[in-house]
Formats: C-alpha cells, structure tokens, sequence
C-alpha cells in the first residue's frame, strides 16, 4: 500500500529535510501515512512477520531523515499482546544502529483502530492519528488498490526475460493496473539510472537486466508481501512435492506452485536436492483468501506467519497477477520471476542467482540489441 | 524422555515368549491385541523400544472355537508353571457354583519374571452386531472354572490379522484403533486406577484414545498417507463385520475424538498416558498429538462420513 510516496526529488520534504537527501536514499520507500515529523506504518495481524517488514522499512527511511522524525509502526491486532511487541521493538533496537533505534516506536489497536494502546512517553495525541491511519489503510485494502511501482519494474522484467521487444506505456498501464502517475515516476526511475530505452511511439524496453535495481526491488517486493506460513507440530508433513501434487483436487481456485518445485519447471538445473517447503501462488482481494485448502493438503499444518522455517508458504497476491500463473500439464505453475522470490524468501540466493543467471542468459541470447 | 530399563524385554522378545508358550495347535486361534500387537508391529525387536506393557491381551478366534482353545492354552501353561495372577483384585478361580458374573478373567503369569502377565479374551459371537455389552463365557480347566470376555467391537481386530513368525497373530494398528474410537462415542466417566499411569485415576476414554493417537503417530512416522489408507481399511471392516449398521458407524466414528479435542484438560490426560505407554521411547508433546488428531479427522474419519 503506498500513501506517501517519498520523492527522489524531495519535493515532499521540507527544506530542512532535503539537506538529508541524498545519492543513497531509497527512492521507492513509502509508508502509509505521515503526521508532522512522525512516519507511521500499519501492519496487519495476526502475527509480526508484517510488522517486521515495515520496521525495516522504516529504519532505513528515518536514516534519510532528520534526527527528529520518528517513525511509529502500530499492529492492528489484538492477538498480540504488547509484551510480545515490545520484545519485538527491542530485538529490532538491538540489531539496528542506535541513533535510528531510538527513533523507533510501535503501538498496537485492534482492527477497526480503536483502542490504541501507545508506548507511556509518546504523544497521546498519536492515538486519534493511529486511529485514522489504521482506519485509512483497511480502506485502501479492500478497494483492492492498483499497481505500485513495483509492479511497474516486474511487469519490465517480465516481459523482457520473455523477450516481447518493447511495449507502450499504456499497455504497461493497463496490465499492471495502475495509474499513469504511477507508471510514470517507476519509468522515469528506471530511465534515470540508465537502463531504460524509450522509443519515439511512447513505448519503452529494458536496455538489458536492471542488476542494481534488482535486489532493492526483491527486498521492497517481500517486505510488501503478505504470505501465510504453516508449520508442522508433528514432523509428519507430505513432503513438498507431494502436497503440490495434491492441489488440483484440493481446490478449484487457481493456486501456482511456485519456490523451489515451480522454479524446476522452468530451471531444471536448479542445484537443490529437495525442496525445503512448499511455496504456493493465490491470487486474490485483499482480506478474501480462502486458504481452506490447505487442510487438503496436510490437515496437520498449522498457519504461523511468523515461523521461520515453514513447511508451506502460500504467498498472497493480488487479484490480477494470476495472468502470471502458467499451466502445466493440468497443474499452474507461478511464472520464474515469482518463483525467484520465493527463492529468495527462503534464503537461497545461490540457487536463486544461478537461475536468473540462466533467465539473462537465455534472454541475451535470443534478443536484438537495442538501443 | 525415558528409556527403557536393560531388563526390559523388546516387542518382538516378549511375543515370541508368548506365542512360544501356546500349544501349536492353538497358535492360529490365537489374535494378540493392545499394546503388545502395536508394540510388535511398530517396534519389532528395536532395543530402544522396549514395552512397558503388563497385561499382554491374547484373543481367541473364531468365537466358536474360544472356549476350547483358551481351556487347552490354560491347562497347558498351568502344566509349564504358569500361574494364575492372583495380586489385588484379582481373585481366585471359581467352581460350578460361581455366577459368571463373578468368575476371574483367565490372567496368568509366565514363571520367573514379573513384567507381564497373558489375559485371555474371546472374539465376539457372529450375533454381536458390535454393541458395546461385555459378554462372558465360562471356561471351565482343571485349576477351576474362569470367564473368557468380549467386547462388541472386539471384533475389528479379527479383520485380516498380521502373522508373527511364531504362528500368532496379531491385530492391525487401524483395526484398535478403529474398535477404541466406536467403543467411546464420548468421553465416559469409567477410570483406570491401577496406577500404571501414576497414582491418579485415568479417564478409560482417554487413555483408548490417547492410544488411537499413538496408533495413528506411529503409523504416519511409517508412511504420510497413512490416514488415508486407514480409512478404507475401516470402510472395508465395517461393511464386511456390520454390513446392516456400517454406515451408522461410520457416522459416529470420530465422535469421541472430537470430545477429547474439545477438552484440554482430556486431551492432555490422553497425552500422559501416550508418554506412558507407546510412545514412551519418543518426546511427542500435545502439539504433535493435535496435529496427528486432524490429520486423522480429515484424511481418515471425514471421508467416511461424507
């Protein structure tokens, strides 16, 4: 979800604050919502996984920021107790530099925003504005919003690993569904660091692989991400590919596999023995996910989002990436960009770069140079 | 996590002691149900495995040949110096006069060791239709006179038994567990005060459906499909046994086990005595029990009642 957009230009920070600008800061950073010198995400329940991600997000914006913003990232969930979340802050305190420490804060409230419990030394006034914020996000999920720049830079890389040539604006546009404002800063972001070829019929392409903005964009792209994980209390889980095996007579909606047994399907070196997990793609609206299925696959799994080393990730995306999905033999698979994310969740970057090594490869050997 | 003591027999020591006692030509008639039977087939002679089982349950079958077998096996062990277990409540045999009602279970005790004792058993008549009534038949030796008891769904575990080496068979893990899910429609106020699970009283259902929990463990340890094939080996059982009430009793087969999960103070008493017994040799928590009760609700017990 991006509400505030924060400008390379700064044109959103205040004078002071531009002085703290610079080559490094992250260009496609955003939180829900801002109030004076304060940055505020929300995070959804039930467990911390989501709020992990945009404390991180949010120590890397307030170290481009001035020492007196801070940042507040309220959990709207009563399932955590605020033991729990302070334990949380403080793991995170302990791992990050102190000066951006300190500036950290969290706060929980239950779903609608109400009862927003803050930490003792902060402005209670905060409450109201955690309200609103909590209130303001739940509504931006259910209308399902459109693309992000994010979606702009997969939708690039797609189709240039595919090696399609190059593609209007607009079409970029309407296949990502989102604005043209939207489509437009991601382009211009792109053309500034050089990779982008834009041709005289308002249609661009990749000069080639975007290297530098890749691992910003996977980092950003998982921290957005919402993935519902199961553990198995008893050892006893069906093993990866055969709870993939199992799908299409679990469910009739269409699930991709994805992760280390879709990135087989289209990286057949893939230098993995077995598969950790089970990594799986449903596409769907915000806040309707029927994971029901997954007791069809192993009625013993339990969801913890927070586990560590889940037996079963079903990443959730949105409604329209289910373009992506592609059937194999009765089966959907999730397309290789996808299943290199989930890779890449997982921790295993070698693999994971040795295929979209391959992908470049591939692709650089079968295209007309441009540009 | 307890091991086991260097005096303890294995599963596979203990059966063959038994089998090796009964005449051979009884050995045919002769089922092994409960813990030993589980013990055998999960454990086999794994020395890290050895039962803590007292009660070695040995079930006459076919019914009309279970008071004749269990007299000669009776008279037979008492001859190699047997003797009738005699300890706490349970009593003397009786004579002529003696109701049935009050006749001793044939329990006798292997000379020179303490750890386990045989107790006899009949398999249901072809007329029970697995109704949950004890029935009673007078075995009449030369020591006196004792009763041979069976159970309703006893039963189940005549359904195509495994074969030891030895000549004895013994029941199969889906089949128990099968006939301790229909025997606890609920969870019944009937306890255990013996004392093998500590010195407080144990609810009988829980610790029948504790053990169905372990049988379904122990056998998803062996194979992750496990639950599946469970499921219709019962559908096999029931229509073959009960072919009037099988879908009946598949209907109410999971019942007790939905009881017991709604209740943590059950479902943890039904652990215990899984660490107590089975799965003794293994650190298996309430979570891992949890997980193994869905699995069999979904892939065993639903697909019956569907």
């Amino acid at each position: 979800m991006s509400l505030t957009i924060h400008q390379p230009d700064g044109s959103k920070s205040s004078k002071r604050q531009s002085t703290y600008q610079s080559a490094l800061k992250p260009n496609v950073r955003w939180v829900d919502s801002q109030w004076g010198t304060w940055l505020m995400e929300i995070a959804s329940g039930p467990g911390l996984r989501d709020m992990q991600g945009k404390l991180m997000n949010l120590a890397v914006l307030l170290d481009h920021e001035p020492p007196d913003v801070q940042a507040l990232c309220t959990i709207a969930s009563e399932k955590v107790t605020q033991e729990r979340l302070q334990n949380e802050l403080a793991q995170m305190r302990q791992v990050i530099r102190p000066d951006l420490a300190m500036r950290l804060h969290v706060a929980r409230s239950d779903k609608s925003g109400e009862n927003v419990l803050l930490e003792p030394s902060l402005p209670s006034a905060l409450k109201e504005v955690v309200t609103k914020a909590v209130r303001k996000a739940a509504n931006a999920r259910r209308r399902s919003p459109g693309g992000t720049q994010l979606d702009v830079f997969a939708y690039l890389i797609r189709s240039w690993l595919a090696d399609k040539g190059p593609i209007l604006v607009k079409d970029i546009q309407k296949a990502v569904g989102a604005s043209h404002p939207t489509v437009a800063a991601g382009l211009e972001q792109l053309k500034k660091q050089g990779v982008l070829h834009r041709l005289s019929d308002r249609s661009v392409e990749l000069k080639g692989f975007p290297r530098d903005e890749w691992p910003r964009w996977l980092l950003a792209t998982s921290q957005a991400r919402k993935i519902a994980r199961y553990v198995d209390p008893s050892r006893h889980a069906r093993a990866p590919h055969e709870m993939a095996a199992r799908l299409s007579k679990a469910t009739k909606q269409n699930v991709a596999i994805s992760g280390v047994v879709g990135a087989l399907q289209h990286f057949p070196d893939l230098d993995i023995t077995s598969a950790p997990r089970l990594d799986l793609c449903i596409a769907t609206e915000p806040g309707r996910e029927d994971l029901a299925f997954v007791r069809k696959l192993d009625a013993g799994l339990v969801r913890d989002d927070d586990a560590p080393y889940p037996v079963l990730a079903v990443h959730l995306l949105p409604l329209r990436l289910d373009k992506q999905f592609v059937e194999i033999d009765g089966s959907f698979f999730a397309d290789p960009l996808e299943c290199m994310v989930a890779l890449y969740d997982m921790k295993l970057y070698e693999p994971a770069n040795e295929m979209l090594e391959d992908l470049i490869r591939r692709q650089e050997k079968s295209a007309k140079p441009v540009g | 996590m307890p091991r086991p003591d260097n005096n303890e027999l294995t599963p596979a020591q203990v059966m063959e002691q038994v089998a090796r006692a009964i005449p051979e030509a009884c050995r045919s008639n002769v089922i092994i149900i409960g813990s030993l039977a589980a013990g055998y087939h999960f454990f086999g002679n794994d020395q890290s495995k050895a039962i803590r089982t007292k009660d070695v349950d040995a079930m006459f079958s076919p019914h009309a040949m279970a008071t004749g077998a269990a007299r000669e096996v009776t008279e037979t062990l008492l001859a190699a110096d047997w003797t009738v277990r005699r300890e706490g409540e349970f009593g003397e045999p009786g004579d002529a006069n003696t109701p049935d009602d009050q006749l001793p279970l044939v329990r006798l005790k292997p000379p020179h060791q303490a750890q386990w004792f045989l107790e006899l058993m009949s398999a249901p008549g072809a007329d029970s239709d697995g109704e949950l009534i004890k029935k009673l038949d007078r075995v009449e030796t030369q020591a006196g006179h004792f009763a041979l008891c069976s159970f309703g769904f006893l039963g189940l575990a005549e359904h195509v038994p495994l074969t030891t080496e030895w000549g004895v068979r013994y029941a199969r893990p889906e089949m128990m567990a099968l006939a301790n899910l229909l025997h606890h429609p609920t969870i019944g106020t009937a306890i255990i005060s013996g004392g093998f699970f500590g010195p407080t009283p144990v609810k009988r259902a829980n610790k029948d459906l504790g053990r169905v929990l372990a049988l379904a463990y122990l056998s998803l340890e062996q194979d992750r499909d496990a639950m599946e094939k469970w499921s219709e080996a019962w559908r096999d059982a029931l229509t073959t046994r009960y072919p009037q009430r099988a879908a009946d009793l598949m209907a109410r087969i999971g019942l007790g086990l939905l009881d017991l999960m709604g209740s943590r103070d059950d479902f943890n008493e039904a652990v215990r005595t899984c660490s107590l017994g089975l799965l003794r040799s293994m650190d298996i928590g309430p979570d891992a029990l949890e997980a193994t009760a869905r699995r069999l609700l979904a892939e065993a017990i639903e697909p019956l009642t569907q």
